[in-house]
């Protein structure tokens, strides 16, 4: 069966890289096909991997506050280039101050990512959400 | 006789060879010889510089006393024309591999390729069209549907398949009835480059279908061996040059040539350093990039149109004026054979081979951008870092005969002062200039094979370094 590939990165001007390599490990061992983009990465940067990966998902990080703006327009842009069906996964601290997290939430939804995640999340659960959503695509697809 | 070893080179212009015999660790230069290219028959000319050879040759040879390598510059250049997926990934990745093993790129074309835009490639009447796209198990759906697109177009070339091997097998049966060349993943994963198959299949496919007839057959078979492209055997005497000698580990080569200009450079595309960050491709540690619309005789008109900023800004300090330059590269471009006339004829061509070559490493260089941010600043390169280089040789026909060492530095520091906004170019700053002055680099590239040690040395006890009068 064909590896389920997915695309990392940390978006924006943002050069939290620890983090990063975590995600990195804890996909690979989970069986995803991982690409790493790693730290200050554009959006167009993730879309072009994606493409020639023909990722399944982007998973885009965001510490330092600023991801509401730097993460907007994304999927809009994915839709121009043709990526339609694919996830957007959003995680870390994404806004500065303290929202409270639903309310974080409720703004990267209506952004259009799929599943929007706090920085004390268990990444196994992301895993879980991760499998789920992409044999969901997969059976619309077909 | 088997101290000897003969090298020709059948240009488009000239056909030229060397005769060399090993001496210690390196190759002695016996005797050249040169001629017309003899376009009907490329043997007639090839076998007069050879005559011509054997008669130089120390106390008298005969021809058949000693082996013959050679190489043909292929009706001026492999034209290639690529097909990739994401511009900035896969497609430069095939521009990378078609300038790597010799070729230059006619057309490209990205993401889902249109029967009009097959039509546009085919325009450039490409011999080879370079398939990829799609990292190893990732995207087939473009290529799949691209490749519909060539099998259904009358490019009557050859095809190297080098995208993502997942959908290997079912290109090459949609491409059932046209000629195909597999080869490995030129980009297997995202950013990494991997050409070397890619380069040998279309070195393959050089051999195979291009170099045939007007008697060329006959030289293959009295050489008894195959001929290389041209620029495939400068190349790999600049890997051999960067691989083997520790003191020349980065340098840049530039041949401004009629109609082209060609670029080399060695070293590592980017050497990491705090606060700067790499996108998209490294690009690989030796890289050649070839400018098609950069030449000082059939090409001088495009060069001019390409520079002609910098063209306007330096006849200011010229003799002669931008006028005048644009009426003798009109006369270079309609008759391409014509030699530099007076002196004055000179000086033009000297401020066009400043131009083509600041032009073309302008265009192989990457480029730097500071990005500010609230918790300071960092650097983005993107292409390949030249700073670091320290060395320029310069070869082919006009920069084996010319001093252009001052020129050159003046060029490619007004080039980098030209360039405006935020990327600074990342072309080499101070350099020592060496010119090829017995224009070897063409014929000691058919030798790396045999003569590795040997060919390397000879080609650096050949170089002339041009002491600055200026600075």
């Amino acid at each position: 069966m064909k590896k389920r590939n997915i695309v990392l990165g940390v978006i924006g001007f943002d050069c939290h890289a620890v983090g990063n390599k975590i995600l990195e490990m804890f996909f690979a061992r989970e069986g995803f096909g991982v690409t790493n983009l790693g730290v200050m990465v554009s959006q167009e940067e993730f879309i072009d991997a994606a493409i020639e990966t023909d990722a399944g998902a982007i998973l885009v990080s965001s510490l330092y506050g600023h991801g509401l703006i730097d993460c907007r327009g994304l999927r809009e842009k994915c839709v121009e280039r043709g990526l339609e069906d694919i996830l957007l996964y959003v995680g870390g601290n994404l806004v500065v101050g303290k929202t409270p997290f639903p309310e974080v939430e409720g703004k990267f939804r209506e952004m259009g990512y799929d599943r929007v995640f706090s920085p004390d999340v268990d990444l196994s659960e992301v895993a879980a959400f991760l499998r789920m959503d992409l044999d969901e695509r997969t059976g619309r697809r077909h | 006789m088997n101290e000897l070893v003969a090298v020709i080179d059948i240009g488009s212009t000239y056909t030229k060879g060397a005769l060399f015999s090993p001496a210690g660790d390196g190759l002695e230069v016996r005797g050249q010889g040169v001629c017309p290219t003899t376009r009907e028959d490329l043997g007639e000319g090839f076998f007069r510089v050879l005559g011509e050879l054997a008669r130089t040759a120390p106390g008298g040879a005969a021809v058949g006393d000693f082996p013959v390598r050679f190489s043909s510059s292929a009706k001026g250049g492999l034209r290639i024309a690529a097909v990739g997926l994401v511009p900035d990934l896969t497609l430069q990745v095939a521009r990378l591999a078609a300038w790597s093993a010799g070729g230059k790129i006619v057309g490209d074309s990205s993401y889902r390729l249109t029967a009009e835009r097959m039509k546009g490639l085919l325009e450039g009447d490409p011999d080879i069209l370079l398939f990829v796209g799609g990292t190893e198990g990732g995207h087939e759906k473009y290529i799949l549907a691209n490749a519909e697109i060539v099998a259904a177009s009358p490019f009557a070339g050859t095809v190297v398949y080098a995208g993502n091997s997942a959908v290997g097998p079912r290109v090459l049966e949609i491409l059932r009835d046209k000629r195909t060349v597999p080869a490995d993943n030129v980009m297997p994963q995202i950013g990494v480059v991997s050409t070397d198959s890619a380069r040998g299949a279309i070195q393959r496919i050089f051999l195979d279908t291009i170099v045939h007839g007007r008697g060329l057959d006959r030289v293959r078979e009295f050489c008894g061996s195959d001929p290389k492209p041209t620029p495939l055997a400068v190349f790999d005497l600049v890997s051999l040059i960067s691989r083997s000698r520790a003191d020349w580990d980065d340098f840049c080569v530039v041949d401004p040539g009629g109609a082209t200009t060609d670029f080399y450079s060695t070293g590592e595309a980017f050497r990491g350093a705090e606060g700067v960050l790499l996108k998209g491709i490294r690009e690989p540690r030796v890289k050649r990039t070839v400018e098609g619309d950069l030449g000082l005789r059939v090409g001088a008109e495009s060069l001019l149109a390409e520079a002609e900023e910098f063209l306007r800004e330096e006849t200011e300090n010229r003799p002669f004026s931008f006028e005048a330059l644009k009426d003798h590269a009109a006369a270079m471009t309609a008759g391409p054979s014509k030699g530099p006339g007076g002196p004055r004829e000179l000086e033009m061509d000297r401020l066009l081979c400043e131009a083509a070559a600041a032009t073309a490493v302008l265009r192989h260089a990457g480029s730097l951008e500071a990005v500010f941010y609230p918790a300071g600043r960092v650097f983005i390169q993107q292409g390949k870092d030249l700073r670091p280089c320290r060395r320029l040789i310069g070869t082919g026909g006009f920069l084996s005969r010319h001093e252009m060492g001052d020129g050159l530095r003046r060029a490619f520091s007004r080039a980098r002062s030209r360039v405006r906004g935020e990327k600074i170019p990342l072309i080499p700053e101070d350099f020592r200039f060496y010119r090829d002055t017995l224009h070897l680099f063409p014929l000691l590239g058919s030798l790396v094979d045999d003569f590795p040690r040997e060919a390397a040395a000879c080609a650096l006890s050949h170089l002339t370094e041009e002491t600055r009068t200026s600075e």
